[in-house]
């Protein structure tokens, strides 16, 4: 009788504990309309939470996909002529569809695009989608290749205001509102979602750190770089692309600018109202902008990949990385490149890119022949 | 064959066919008779699928009442309405579906219709195909489906144009509303029904002459450009370096306009709204240019219209000269012993009357009209300076903010008089 009372007593606490592991990250989470004017950009938490960073709003919302069905399988994607079929979609022609962000929810392996319909010929070398137009629409597409809407009207979700977003009215440098560009990227680590974009303070990149499950706090802290393309320290263009990554045992952010310096942030920095001056471990050379950055498991090892607006797909070892001991400090002339060494991957025209799965990433890719099409191709030739 | 001859001739020849089809396939003769007594089978005319210029959605009607009513009922998931009711772009030389996606858009039933409302407006140059499935609308809501099943999927290929669609974005308003504008015109508001592509404004608004040869540079090409948050709302200065007399750009240029010559304001329709979609037409305001206002608005001269107590009736002020329409929206108030009133503001009368529709009756006697003395006529001339003087002396630091008071007694009798007692106060800062 009492093993049988005592194993109810562990059945129960390990049920109670499991139910609270569960409640914990959805417990303040809504079902209703999410408000969201912008889905600026993406990315997945863990059981299947979306993160949208939404620029226009100022917010941060958590998306319950309800997408959680676990996908272990180690298959290639492919998607050809997504323009074309999105256009169907939206009952229009390609020239109309513009993809902001991709991003694959790891349980499942779905895709999940923020789209708009918008003039897509306005989208350059130097213009954005976020420059052009207020993505709306999220779409998923599943490892078969079926596209369908999100519907954000009825879903489970937390929102939270993010500290000081940029006011609106005032003109970037590509001739769009920077209010666009008060949140650039988004990246969840270990109970914390770390958010990059431009604030009203005098130094304006920033970035900001938002516990999760959202609550009140959040800290925020300004960034400095030595822009070695430059020649200059610069406080106000925003980080474009970042990913948490640990370098010597110590939790960092690698952080990604335009034309295109490439930095280090220690996360124990990240202290409220601190101004931090970074370290510079690469400059990957002028005329560019970086458009994703992920860690990718190649054959065992940990490697760092780098989407490129004019620039090849890069590839950095974080053993380089750690050998960077010393920032930059010195201009580099021209588009030279200069610090942490890459690898060029013979892969051009890739707008956004992420794990598929162990052994696959998946990227959105202009093909030669103008088609935009989801390709995958294995980690191990990184 | 048979169906094909027989097309011409669909509202009553079909129903023969029906029963002709139902008795040579050998079905049930039961169940026809008990279709027949049922009183359907020659009441029920077969589903049609339009297009909705109104609503620029498309709907199909002639369904069965009670049968839609029993679709109401029911909560169909996309996958359902999609099977039931789809619309797919074409290809323009085939006709064939491009690739098998259904638009997104919403469903609803209503007025003994179906309907869908795609989620952005139907785009004209784009070839589409809609798709009812009638077997399954009976499916939906019946146990069996129909003996009758010819032309199973009713078919409905269509492309619109967008002059006709009334969902497409047009120009809504532009203000001033009057034909006369003052030659020192400062500012036009352009009012559009949908969000608009900023950055790209001064390339599709010109100002045409008689000849119709477009003005050079009248407009102050704002970087950014002055949107409302709902980029809805586009505020376009005439150069005023133009305007300000003393300034260079006046000296050397002149004003944007030549008094008394007629302008049109032409708006191209290649402009985006923010969908990609261009604009439903080009709109054209045509003015002419006066005298320059180079007065202040007189507020003696200014009529009140005070209604009567215990009514929901507007106050209204008739300026004495046409204002400027955004000002006026947001610069007037009324209060009641220090606390603001609500309600509605209407602007009439080509931006001479403002008028006030409370929310909750006259109950008390005395009110206040706060007017910011920011607040201006077409001419950017305000109640605090006149727009084409030199700017006094600011070594004294920036002008305080004053409102002007007019005191009014709402009593039991409607009154209309002229501004008599009124006050300036310094706005706290």
């Amino acid at each position: 009788m009492c093993k049988i009372y005592s194993l109810f007593i562990l059945l129960l606490f390990t049920f109670s504990n499991v139910s609270a592991d569960n409640k914990g990250l959805t417990d303040n989470f809504t079902k209703g309309k999410a408000n969201i004017k912008s889905i600026s950009t993406l990315t997945f938490g863990p059981e299947g939470i979306l993160f949208i960073g939404d620029s226009k709003n100022g917010t941060v919302v958590a998306i319950d996909t309800e997408d959680k069905v676990q996908n272990d399988e180690k298959k290639t994607f492919s998607l050809k002529n997504v323009e074309e079929k999105i256009a169907s979609l939206l009952g229009t022609t390609s020239d109309d569809v513009i993809i902001h962000d991709l991003a694959v929810n790891p349980v499942s392996q779905n895709l999940y695009l923020a789209v708009s319909r918008g003039d897509a010929g306005s989208v350059g070398a130097w213009k954005l989608p976020n420059d052009i137009n207020y993505a709306q629409i999220l779409l998923k597409i599943n490892p078969e290749g079926n596209i369908s809407e999100v519907s954000l009207d009825n879903v489970s979700h937390s929102v939270v205001n993010i500290p000081s977003p940029k006011k609106e009215g005032e003109q970037t440098w590509r001739k769009s509102d920077k209010r666009t560009e008060t949140i650039t990227d988004l990246a969840y680590d270990n109970g914390k979602l770390y958010v990059a974009g431009i604030s009203n303070e005098e130094f304006a990149s920033s970035l900001r750190v938002l516990p999760f499950p959202f609550s009140e706090e959040s800290t925020f802290s300004t960034i400095e770089i030595w822009h070695a393309a430059h020649g200059k320290f610069e406080t106000e263009a925003p980080i474009r692309t970042f990913l948490p990554f640990v370098i010597d045992n110590t939790p960092q952010l690698l952080a990604a600018y335009t034309c295109t310096p490439l930095v280090s942030i220690p996360m124990s920095a990240l202290k409220d109202g601190s101004h931090i001056k970074t370290k510079t471990l690469a400059e990957l050379g002028a005329g560019n902008i970086p458009l994703d950055i992920i860690k990718v498991n190649a054959s065992g090892k940990d490697k760092i990949l780098i989407a490129n607006t004019n620039r090849t797909l890069m590839s950095i070892d974080p053993i380089d990385v750690a050998k960077q001991t010393e920032g930059l400090t010195k201009e580099v002339d021209g588009y030279s490149t200069a610090g942490v060494p890459y690898i060029s991957i013979p892969q051009v025209g890739i707008l956004q890119i992420d794990n598929l799965n162990q052994d696959f990433i998946v990227a959105l890719k202009r093909m030669p022949n103008g088609s935009l099409d989801i390709i995958s191709f294995p980690t191990k030739r990184i | 064959m048979v169906r094909s001859i027989l097309f011409p001739f669909q509202q009553n020849a079909y129903k023969i066919l029906y029963f002709v089809k139902a008795v040579t396939e050998k079905i049930n003769i039961m169940a026809i008779l008990i279709f027949l007594f049922s009183g359907r089978c020659f009441s029920q005319e077969m589903p049609r699928i339009m297009f909705s210029e109104q609503e620029g959605s498309i709907l199909v009607d002639q369904c069965d009442g009670y049968l839609l009513h029993l679709l109401s009922q029911k909560k169909l998931s996309n996958e359902e309405w999609h099977n039931l009711l789809a619309v797919y772009v074409t290809d323009k030389k085939t006709g064939e579906v491009l690739h098998d996606l259904p638009m997104l858009g919403q469903y609803a039933i209503a007025n003994r219709k179906i309907y869908f409302n795609p989620r952005f407006p139907f785009r004209d140059g784009v070839n589409y195909l809609a798709k009812f499935n009638v077997p399954y609308f009976y499916a939906l809501v019946r146990e069996n489906i129909p003996f009758f099943d010819w032309q199973k999927i009713i078919e409905f290929p269509f492309s619109i144009r967008r002059e006709t669609v009334a969902n497409y974005t047009a120009v809504e308003n532009i203000y001033p509303e009057s034909d006369t504008l003052p030659v020192n015109q400062l500012k036009l508001y352009i009012h559009f029904s949908n969000p608009m592509q900023e950055g790209v404004a001064y390339k599709h608004i010109q100002i045409l002459d008689k000849s119709g040869r477009p003005v050079d540079q009248p407009f102050l090409e704002l970087s950014p450009e002055l949107w409302d948050g709902e980029s809805k709302r586009l505020t376009v200065w005439f150069d005023p370096g133009r305007i300000k007399r003393g300034l260079s750009p006046n000296a050397l240029q002149g004003l944007p306009l030549r008094q008394g010559n007629s302008y049109t304001l032409k708006i191209n329709p290649d402009w985006k709204d923010k969908t990609g979609l261009p604009l439903k037409a080009t709109f054209e305001k045509g003015f002419y240019a006066s005298e320059p206002d180079r007065k202040a608005p007189v507020i003696s001269n200014w009529i009140l219209y005070i209604p009567s107590r215990s009514t929901k009736a507007g106050l209204s002020i008739q300026f004495d000269e046409p204002m400027d329409h955004a000002l006026l929206n947001r610069m007037i108030r009324i209060t009641n012993e220090g606390k603001g009133v609500t309600g509605e503001v209407k602007i009439a009368n080509q931006e001479k009357t403002w008028t006030f529709e409370p929310h909750e009756p006259w109950n008390s006697t005395d009110y206040q009209i706060r007017i910011n003395t920011k607040i201006e006529d077409l001419a950017g001339n305000s109640l605090r300076r006149l727009f084409d003087t030199p700017v006094s002396d600011t070594s004294q630091g920036p002008e305080k903010e004053k409102e002007l008071i007019i005191p009014v007694k709402v009593s039991a009798k409607i009154k209309k008089k002229k501004v008599r007692k009124y006050q300036f106060r310094t706005l706290p800062n």
